[in-house]
C-alpha cells in the first residue's frame, strides 16, 4: 500500500507542476470563460445583429411591410419606389433592399442584399406571410394572427422530465459535461502516456521497475492522472459556474433555453452527476491504462502519434456518438453503443442523463466497464512490463502480440 | 547468499543467457565481466527480478526474488536515467521512498548521501542542470540511500573523472564494510581488479571462469618474470627457458613470460651469476591476461 502512496504522491505533485496540466487547466478556464461570456459581450458591443433594410412598395405596400419585417429587419427607411443600388444602400446606411409588388391578391418581393448569403429567403416569407394571407383571402389581421398563433403544447410522456423546457435544459447539461468529460479523458491520457515516454526516453523506467513491480507503478500512475483529472473537473465546473453566474434563466423552467440550462449546475440532477462520475471514472482509467501501456512501447517522442492515433480515434468516436445519443437516447444504436467497451462511457453516461435507461442496461454496462477495465489493467500491466525495457524502433502489431504472450 | 543457479533466458529464438551459475558470499564484492552481448546485463536484471529466467533458480538468502526481497537490493543501470525536472534531493527522497524508507530515516540517509557525494550546493537543483558526473553520483545515491543488503552496479566508472571515481570507489568500500554485498561490471579491469573479491567471467551467456583473482592464478599455466637490467646475457638467459616468450623490453626492464612450474630461485641463482641483478620479479597473472584467455576468440 506505501510503494501505491509513494508513487501515487509523486505522480500528483509531478503532474501538477508540469507545463501541459497548468497550460490545459487556464486554457480551459479561458475558454469556459469565452464560451459564456463572449456571446453578451459581442451583444453588447454591437448594438444590433440584424441587417439594415429599406423597404420599397408602392401604395402604402412599404409601411405596412415594414411592420411585419421589423422581426428580422432593422428598418431604414420605407419609400414608395426606387431603383436599389450601392448608393442607395449608403445614403440609408443599409444592407438590404427590400421591393414588394402587388399582382391581384399575391405579394411578391425582390431583395437587393449586399451579403446575400446572411440574408434568409424564409425569414422575409415568415415575416410577410400574415400580409400576404390578408391580401389573398380578405380576413382581418386579428383572424390572420389568431389562426397564425395556434396554440400548440408539447407535453414529455415516458420521460422523468415534467416539460419539453427541462428536457431541453437536460439535453444541454448533457453536452456540457459529455465535453467536458471528453476534454478531460483525451487531456489526462495523454499526459499518463506523456509520463511513461519521459520514463522511457529519460531512460529512468529501468531504475523504476527494479525497484517497484511495474504493475504497481502502472497502477500509481493511472491513480494519479484520476486524482488530477478529478482535480481539473472541479475547476472547471467552479469556473462554468462564476462566469455563468446570472446568465440565463436557469434552464428548468419552460422558458429556459439548453445553452442557459448548461449554467444552471443546481439543475442537475443527482442521478446525472453520478453517472457522470461513474463513467469519467471508467472512461478516464480505461484510457490511461491503455495511453501507458502505449507510452511505454515507444522509446523516441516521434513514435508518439503513430501509437496515440489508434487509441485516439475511437474516443473521437464516442464522443460523436454521444452527441447524436442526446437527441435519440432510446434509439437501437444508441443502446447498442451504450454497452459498447470504450464508446460505453460516453454514450451510457448521455442516456442516463437524458433519457430514462432501464436498470438492467445500466447495470449491464457498469458489468461490461468492470470487465473491460479488468482485461484493461491485465493487458496494459504486460505490455508495460516488458515495453518499459523495449527500445529501438516502434515495435509492430505482431511484436506488441509477441511481447503480451512472453510476458 | 546470492546464488545463482543455471539461469538460463532466451529471447525469441536468441538466447541471451544460457547457463550462467554462481554464488556471492555476503559482504563480498563479485566481478560480473564479459564483452559485449555477453549477458551480463541481462543477468543482472534476473538477480533484480526485472525479468523472469526461462529456466534455472536465483535465490538471496535461499529465498526467492520477490519484492519484497528486491526492495533490500540496489540497482544502477548502465544506461542512466534521472527525471529531468525533479530536484536531487527530491530524486533521492523518491527512491528512498520506494526503498521502503520512512521518516525519519529518510532524510537521515538522504542528507547522508548528498553529504557523501558532495552534493550540497546541488540539492534543490533540477537533475537535468547538472553535468554527467554529478548525474552519475545523483544515481549512486538513488541505487545506495536505503542501506541496500545487495547493489549491483553496471559500468558505474564510465564518464566519471578521476577524482570522481575515487570518491565513488570510496564510497563502494564503505558500503562493503557496511556489510553490503556488491555485484560490479565493467570494461575497467584495473578498477575491478583492486575492488573485488570473486570474479565471473561470461561470454555467450555461459561462465568461462570464476573464484578469487588468486584461485584463477593458481590455475594460469605461465608467470610473467621482471628482470632489471636487462643486458644481453640476461636477456639469452631468460629466453633459452623452455616456451618462453618475450612480453616487453623497455630500457633496463625486461618481461618475459615463462611457464608457471618454473623453478624460480635457480632461475635467480642463475642469473645472478651473469649480471648484477637489481630486480627480479614473478607476477601472477593479471585480471587482464585472465579475461582475454577466457572470452578466447571475441577478444580478438
Amino acid at each position: 500500500m506505501q510503494d501505491y502512496l509513494t508513487i501515487f504522491s509523486e505522480e500528483v505533485v509531478r503532474k501538477l507542476q508540469s507545463r501541459p496540466f497548468r497550460i490545459a487547466l487556464i486554457a480551459g478556464v479561458l475558454l469556459l470563460a469565452a464560451i459564456t461570456r463572449l456571446p453578451s459581450l459581442l451583444e453588447h458591443l454591437s448594438p444590433s445583429s440584424s441587417q439594415r433594410a429599406i423597404v420599397i412598395g408602392s401604395d402604402g405596400l412599404a409601411e405596412n411591410a415594414a411592420a411585419f419585417l421589423k422581426r428580422d429587419f432593422t428598418i431604414a427607411g420605407t419609400l414608395a419606389q426606387g431603383s436599389p443600388d450601392a448608393t442607395m444602400l449608403k445614403s440609408y446606411n443599409a444592407d438590404t433592399a427590400i421591393v414588394l409588388k402587388q399582382s391581384g391578391g399575391s405579394l411578391a418581393a425582390v431583395v437587393y442584399a449586399k451579403h446575400s448569403s446572411a440574408t434568409s429567403e424564409n425569414a422575409i416569407r415568415r415575416d410577410l406571410l400574415p400580409l400576404a394571407l390578408k391580401n389573398m383571402s380578405g380576413l382581418s389581421m386579428q383572424q390572420i394572427k389568431s389562426a397564425l398563433d395556434m396554440p400548440v403544447v408539447i407535453r414529455p410522456i415516458a420521460s422523468r422530465f415534467g416539460s419539453r423546457g427541462e428536457e431541453e435544459a437536460a439535453a444541454g447539461m448533457a453536452s456540457g459535461m459529455l465535453f467536458l468529460l471528453y476534454l478531460a479523458i483525451i487531456m489526462n491520457g495523454q499526459l499518463v502516456m506523456s509520463s511513461a515516454v519521459e520514463e522511457k526516453t529519460s531512460r529512468i523506467a529501468e531504475l523504476l521497475v527494479a525497484v517497484v513491480n511495474p504493475s504497481k507503478l502502472l497502477a500509481g500512475k493511472v491513480l494519479a492522472a484520476t486524482a488530477v483529472a478529478l482535480l481539473q473537473l472541479v475547476v472547471w465546473i467552479a469556473a462554468l459556474v462564476f462566469f455563468g453566474a446570472g446568465i440565463g434563466s436557469g434552464g428548468a423552467s419552460p422558458n429556459g433555453s439548453p445553452a442557459d440550462a448548461l449554467f444552471a449546475v443546481g439543475n442537475i440532477m443527482p442521478v446525472t452527476i453520478a453517472a457522470f462520475v461513474i463513467f469519467f471514472l471508467f472512461g478516464l482509467l480505461q484510457v490511461s491504462m491503455m495511453m501507458a501501456a502505449a507510452g511505454s512501447l515507444v522509446s523516441r517522442t516521434e513514435d508518439v502519434g503513430s501509437l496515440a492515433l489508434p487509441l485516439l480515434l475511437p474516443i473521437i468516436g464516442a464522443l460523436f456518438i454521444g452527441i447524436a445519443a442526446i437527441q435519440m437516447p432510446d434509439a437501437q444504436w444508441a443502446v447498442v453503443a451504450s454497452l459498447t467497451p470504450i464508446v460505453s462511457p460516453f454514450v451510457m453516461f448521455v442516456r442516463v442523463a437524458v433519457g430514462v435507461v432501464p436498470a438492467w442496461q445500466i447495470v449491464l454496462a457498469i458489468g461490461i466497464n468492470v470487465a473491460v477495465l479488468a482485461l484493461t489493467a491485465w493487458g496494459s500491466g504486460r505490455l508495460y512490463r516488458v515495453g518499459m525495457l523495449l527500445y529501438g524502433r516502434a515495435p509492430t502489431l505482431g511484436q506488441i502480440v509477441r511481447a503480451l504472450r512472453a510476458a | 547468499m546470492l546464488n545463482v543457479a543455471h539461469a538460463y533466458k532466451s529471447y525469441g529464438s536468441k538466447s541471451a543467457v544460457r547457463d550462467v551459475q554462481f554464488s556471492v558470499e555476503n559482504g563480498d564484492t563479485f566481478g560480473l565481466l564479459g564483452p559485449n552481448g555477453a549477458g551480463k546485463t541481462t543477468t543482472m536484471r534476473m538477480i533484480l527480478g526485472i525479468i523472469v529466467p526461462d529456466g534455472g533458480e536465483i535465490t538471496w538468502n535461499g529465498k526467492r526474488i520477490d519484492d519484497e526481497v528486491r526492495r533490500r537490493f540496489g540497482y544502477l543501470p548502465e544506461e542512466r536515467g534521472l527525471y529531468p525536472s525533479v530536484k536531487v534531493r527530491k530524486h533521492i527522497r523518491y527512491f528512498g521512498a520506494l526503498h521502503g524508507l520512512r521518516e525519519p530515516r529518510l532524510t537521515e540517509r538522504t542528507d547522508w548521501w548528498i553529504e557523501r557525494l558532495e552534493l550540497g550546493e546541488y540539492a534543490n537543483v533540477a537533475c537535468a542542470e547538472l553535468s554527467k558526473g554529478n548525474q552519475q553520483k545523483v544515481q549512486m545515491a538513488c541505487a545506495a540511500v536505503h542501506g541496500p543488503e545487495l547493489i549491483i552496479l553496471d559500468e558505474p566508472f564510465s564518464g566519471l573523472d578521476p577524482v570522481n571515481a575515487e570518491k565513488l570507489s570510496q564510497a563502494l568500500t564503505e558500503l562493503k564494510a557496511g556489510g553490503t554485498t556488491v555485484i560490479l561490471s565493467s570494461h575497467q579491469l584495473w578498477q575491478l581488479e583492486s575492488l573485488c573479491d570473486v570474479f565471473c567471467i561470461i561470454a555467450h551467456g555461459e561462465n568461462r571462469a570464476l573464484g578469487t583473482l588468486q584461485s584463477l592464478g593458481a590455475s594460469w599455466p605461465t608467470r610473467i618474470v621482471r628482470v632489471t637490467p636487462a643486458t644481453a646475457g640476461v636477456c639469452e638467459a631468460l629466453l633459452r627457458l623452455p616456451n618462453a616468450r618475450r612480453r616487453t623490453h623497455e630500457k633496463a626492464t625486461i618481461e618475459v613470460e615463462v611457464l608457471a612450474d618454473t623453478d624460480f630461485s635457480s632461475l635467480l641463482r642463475a642469473l645472478v651469476q651473469i649480471e648484477e641483478i637489481v630486480g627480479f620479479q614473478v607476477l601472477d597473472p593479471s585480471l587482464g591476461d585472465i579475461y582475454l584467455k577466457a572470452i578466447g576468440a571475441e577478444a580478438r
